[in-house]
């Protein structure tokens, strides 16, 4: 299409769209011009009053033909031209950055890999668009992957980089020719960023610079036939013995309702076996996948679907995630208001949970409390917390049926701050003083609750329903209401066996963003705003809240319906009170912002640092003790960042292969804050061979938001000329003539033949 | 904790404020002070007339059974007899009811009370069980399973008012057909069952009968006293026969608060352990 409109306009669209349209034509010129006009005019008067046979009609249609080609020749008379500003040559320079990584080490379809184009058109004297542009630039070439250098030329290039990060390529290419008239950048890459940075952290700055990128894409944007297991989430950390509900999203090209196994293994044991039915070419299917991880310390889990016989990449079929599992016993406070049998029963579901310590302040009458499985004599000895730090010991906090009046003013404050300053989990018990009927409306402590309290109790406080419990789609995918080992089906048709419990606080909205898991069914659970909520939760500030609205999960363990074998009840508190303290931070923490690296890669470790009362602290000593696997011992300062209170970044660049341990000890004044030790798996990486589509998109943006254009192998020969015309640097103006386009000469040509045809049409020649 | 002189002065208006109580509602009461006559026992068909349905409360529960009439049972004594299971209702448990009400957060019902039998389902709704006089207990099959099923699911089973070797042997004969192998084990004043509300020393609870010594027995889960207790069992006591007569004036109130007190520790240590 390019080639058509230059043939026929002179000049390629960019050259039009980066002129101006300017009439050059002297006086004397306009004199003729002024002629011309006359001539049509007179050319009409002419048409109007010969006699002859012509109706008033055909008269028209020729006189309108003629002044159309008068006005051609009009046109082209004033000598049309377009101004544009073009690049000096030999007296700019270009960037040209090379995608290092190995995702151009992909053949395409034809066996050739992304790799081969610069080969071919980079090679210095021999390649063709390397030629053009160093006959109109001084180059200046860039290797990037997960970092980014100068070099020489692309006989440097190895293939191998493990990461491609666009943005920090930019960055370095922009910071290198700072000094230099640069017309702009040219990037070949496939676009398949798998860097940590946003890209418009590089854009911005080129765009104040007016420094234009222009963007080649390589490779094919779908690889077929293909299967990538495209996502594993999974949390950084669990507790010891938590069963683990993982969605692994596979993609796929070709093998369209295949079915194909999905195999889970540690480097011990096979932790799961499952078979992944495809879905249609191109739509994701989601697996999941159920397991245990039962030793404490770093795990390196890897998911694998088997190769297919024809697949493109062979190396996206297996994806290997690094978890934590903690030994650690996390802390919950139960503070229930009245004597009742909840705090028996939870007491006895999770009391060989050797994770969770669940420590119960039991108020048994005014001012009389009991407390149970506390750690020493002081603790919980005036009763509930009323200092942050006191209370911010505990992970998570249940309140049982206990009314607001029982806390003063700050203690009902903490308690929200507990939530979104320290993070904590909440979990609020359904019971004739809770939520509502408790007072907690326009406490605080309302605004964290997932659900909709009404301002004053509903039926003076006197409503009792008979509720049967089921989960919610949402409640039925989430790891802690699977009571069984079971698919989906059995989860459901266990709950739906449980007997039915009783409900004295109706609750039948949640808050926005907040999500019901599970509701209640019957006679009784319908309210007027909808079926009575029985559990919901919402993530609120740091921490999480959850309602659980019914005061008698006893029963799902006493009930005579409940066979003695039966473990729901067990099962559904180890899992709740788990996922309660399940990432709740500690006031010293520690995130790497990748869990893999390759030797000689370097990472990113951020920590945040608080005090006892969870208040960020920017004045800390904050030393990272590094252990390599082979044993050897390093210590490095982390930073303030300044960017945010209380975090403390450092660079970390890991050189042997296998495990490091990283202890980060944050102090103040000699005094110790705390300590996290986190784990740095370093080996070899497949990351390059996830996600490695050609990038269309992204490399537009890129060109789109500089300036630049964006091209293919078969579209980049126009690429030389196009910096000349759109490109920064020395520039000059340029007129460049229009009336002598082909396009204007035909026009003339295509009336005059009108006007023939039209006569011989109507009979009038 | 509260200081001794408080939690002393509290459970002599306990007492009194029992009495009162159960003066107040004597109309309520069958058999109360104004109201002295015999009580029928209801069968085990018309259980349904006298028991109140779950509401998620704290709900008394007597163990109905059919006794075999090996045990002297306590016919007999003057007040209109019945079977040995039902002595002392209603007036003992509708007035523990009030005072556990008045005394504690539990929030009991206290206009009621049930009686249920160990294989009937409804009694997993409530998971403390009282049962009295089982010299003459011979459980039936259902029964024993269902017993068996009440406790280790979490049930708690307190066994009162029986007195003598006998009595006691029968008991221990007939739980080993509910748990078999469990053995009694004497609780000290160390135990926390003395201690989850009022500080009890178990020896001030003097038994009515007379001059025995009062003795507790446990019975522990898996037989180890480091785990949940199960079952206690007030040998050669009676407390319930306290808790009835506390408004006669029949027994000293300081031995009736003693018993309530004991009753009171009981179901709140229920509740939490």
């Amino acid at each position: 299409m390019d080639r058509l409109f230059e043939l026929l306009f002179k000049y390629r669209p960019i050259v039009f769209e980066q002129g101006d349209l300017a009439f050059l034509a002297s006086g004397r010129t306009r004199l003729w011009v002024l002629g011309a006009g006359l001539l049509g005019a007179a050319a009409v008067a002419t048409y109007t009053a010969a006699r002859g046979r012509a109706s008033i009609t055909e008269r028209g249609v020729m006189a309108a033909l003629r002044l159309l080609l008068l006005g051609v020749l009009v046109l082209c008379l004033l000598q049309p031209s377009l101004v544009i500003s073009t690049v000096v040559p030999q007296q700019n320079f270009v960037g040209v950055l090379i995608d290092d990584s190995r995702s151009m080490g992909i053949p395409a379809a034809d066996g050739r890999p992304r790799s081969a184009f610069v080969a071919e058109q980079l090679t210095p004297d021999q390649g063709a668009l390397v030629q053009a542009l160093a006959e109109r630039f001084t180059l200046r070439f860039f290797r990037f992957s997960s970092n980014a250098g100068r070099i020489d030329g692309p006989g440097e290039l190895t293939w191998d980089g493990t990461h491609t990060d666009l943005a920090g390529a930019l960055d370095v290419a922009r910071e290198e020719l700072a000094g230099v008239p640069l017309s702009g950048l040219v990037m070949l890459t496939d676009g398949a960023d798998n860097g940590s940075r946003p890209l418009t952290e590089a854009l911005v700055p080129l765009q104040a610079a007016g420094v234009p990128v222009f963007t080649v894409g390589l490779g094919e944007e779908t690889l077929r036939p293909d299967i990538e297991l495209g996502r594993v989430e999974l949390p950084r950390a669990v507790l010891e013995g938590s069963t683990l509900l993982v969605d692994v999203v596979v993609t796929q090209q070709g093998f369209g309702r295949r079915t194909v196994p999905l195999v889970v293994e540690d480097a011990e044991r096979i932790l799961a076996e499952d078979e992944v039915t495809l879905g249609p070419d191109g739509e994701p299917v989601v697996a999941r996948v159920r397991f245990e991880l039962q030793r404490t310390g770093p795990h390196s889990v890897r998911f694998t679907i088997p190769v297919q016989e024809g697949e493109r990449v062979d190396r996206n079929n297996a994806r290997e995630v690094h978890i934590e599992v903690l030994g650690e016993r996390q802390k919950v406070l139960y503070f229930e208001g009245e004597p009742r049998f909840e705090v028996k029963f939870m007491r006895r579901a999770v009391e060989e949970d050797e994770n969770v310590q669940l420590v119960v302040l039991q108020r048994t009458a005014e001012s009389k409390f009991l407390r149970l499985d506390v750690d020493d004599a002081d603790e919980l000895a005036a009763g509930f917390p009323r200092s942050r730090e006191e209370l911010y010991r505990y992970r998570g906090l249940i309140l049982g049926s206990v009314e607001a009046s029982f806390f003063s003013h700050d203690q009902l404050q903490m308690v929200a701050d507990f939530v979104s300053e320290r993070g904590g989990g909440l979990l609020m018990l359904g019971g004739r003083s809770s939520f509502a009927e408790g007072g907690w409306s326009g406490t605080p402590v309302e605004q964290v609750l997932p659900v909709v309290l009404p301002d004053s109790p509903a039926g003076g406080g006197d409503f009792l329903a008979e509720v049967k419990v089921s989960p919610t789609p949402a409640g039925l995918a989430h790891p802690a209401l699977q009571l069984v080992d079971d698919q989906q089906e059995g989860v459901a048709a266990r709950w739906d066996a449980l007997p039915a419990v009783t409900v004295v606080n109706p609750l039948a909205r949640v808050r926005p963003g907040a999500t019901s898991l599970l509701t209640a069914r019957g006679t009784q659970a319908e309210l007027p705003d909808g079926p009575q909520i029985v559990l919901a939760h919402q993530r609120y500030g740091r921490g999480k809240a959850l309602a659980l609205t019914i005061q008698d999960s006893w029963l799902w363990q006493m009930h005579a319906d409940v066979p003695l074998e039966d473990q729901s009840h067990e099962t559904l508190w180890q899992q709740l009170l788990r996922w309660l303290v399940d990432g709740v931070p500690q006031a010293v923490s520690a995130t790497l912002e990748q869990e893999q690296v390759e030797p000689g890669e370097s990472v990113r470790l951020v920590a945040t640092v608080g005090d006892s009362s969870y208040i960020d602290v920017n004045d800390a000593e904050v030393v990272a003790r590094i252990t390599s696997p082979s044993g050897m011992v390093t210590e490095q300062p982390a930073e303030w960042s300044v960017e945010r209170d209380g975090q403390y970044v450092a660079s970390l660049s890991p050189s042997e292969e296998g495990e490091y341990e990283i202890e980060i000890s944050a102090s103040r004044e000699g005094h110790v804050l705390g300590t996290h030790v986190s784990h740095l798996a370093v080996g070899p990486s497949d990351d390059e061979y996830f996600g490695a589509g050609r990038r269309t998109r992204t490399l537009e943006r890129i060109a789109d938001e500089t300036g630049g254009r964006f091209y293919t192998p078969e579209t980049v020969s126009s690429l030389p000329e196009d910096i000349s015309v759109t490109g920064a640097g020395v520039t000059l103006q340029q007129e460049l003539d229009l009336w002598d386009m082909p396009a204007l000469f035909l026009a003339m040509l295509l009336f005059m033949g009108l006007e023939w045809g039209y006569r011989r049409m109507r009979g009038l020649v | 904790m509260r200081s001794p002189w408080l939690t002393g002065a509290l459970v002599t208006v306990i007492g009194t404020a029992g009495g009162a109580l159960v003066s107040r509602h004597a109309s309520a009461i069958r058999g109360g002070p104004s109201n002295v006559g015999p009580v029928e026992a209801p069968a085990r068909q018309d259980l349904d007339d006298v028991n109140a349905p779950y509401d998620g409360r704290y709900h008394f529960v007597r163990v109905r059974y059919d006794p075999r009439g090996r045990g002297r049972g306590g016919f007999g004594r003057g007040r209109g007899g019945g079977p040995p299971w039902f002595h002392d209702y209603p007036r003992a448990e509708r007035h523990f009811a009030k005072i556990l009400d008045e005394t504690t957060f539990v929030h009991p019902l206290v206009d009621g009370s049930n009686i249920l039998t160990f294989d009937d389902p409804r009694i997993f709704q409530f998971p403390i069980a009282y049962i009295v006089e089982v010299g003459s207990w011979e459980p039936t099959e259902s029964e024993v399973e269902g017993l068996a099923n009440y406790l280790n699911k979490g049930g708690f089973l307190i066994v009162d008012d029986f007195r003598g070797p006998w009595d006691l042997a029968n008991f221990e004969t007939q739980f080993n057909r509910v748990l078999p192998g469990a053995v009694l084990v004497e609780l000290d004043e160390t135990h926390e069952i003395f201690d989850s509300f009022f500080r009890i020393d178990p020896e001030k609870v003097v038994p009515p009968y007379g001059a025995q010594y009062p003795i507790f027995y446990g019975i522990f889960e898996d037989n180890d006293p480091e785990k949940r207790l199960v079952a206690i069992v007030n040998y050669d006591n009676d407390i319930a026969e306290y808790w009835e007569f506390s408004d006669y004036g029949y027994y000293p109130i300081d031995l009736s608060n003693e018993a309530y007190k004991l009753g009171v520790n009981y179901i709140v240590y229920a509740m939490t352990h």
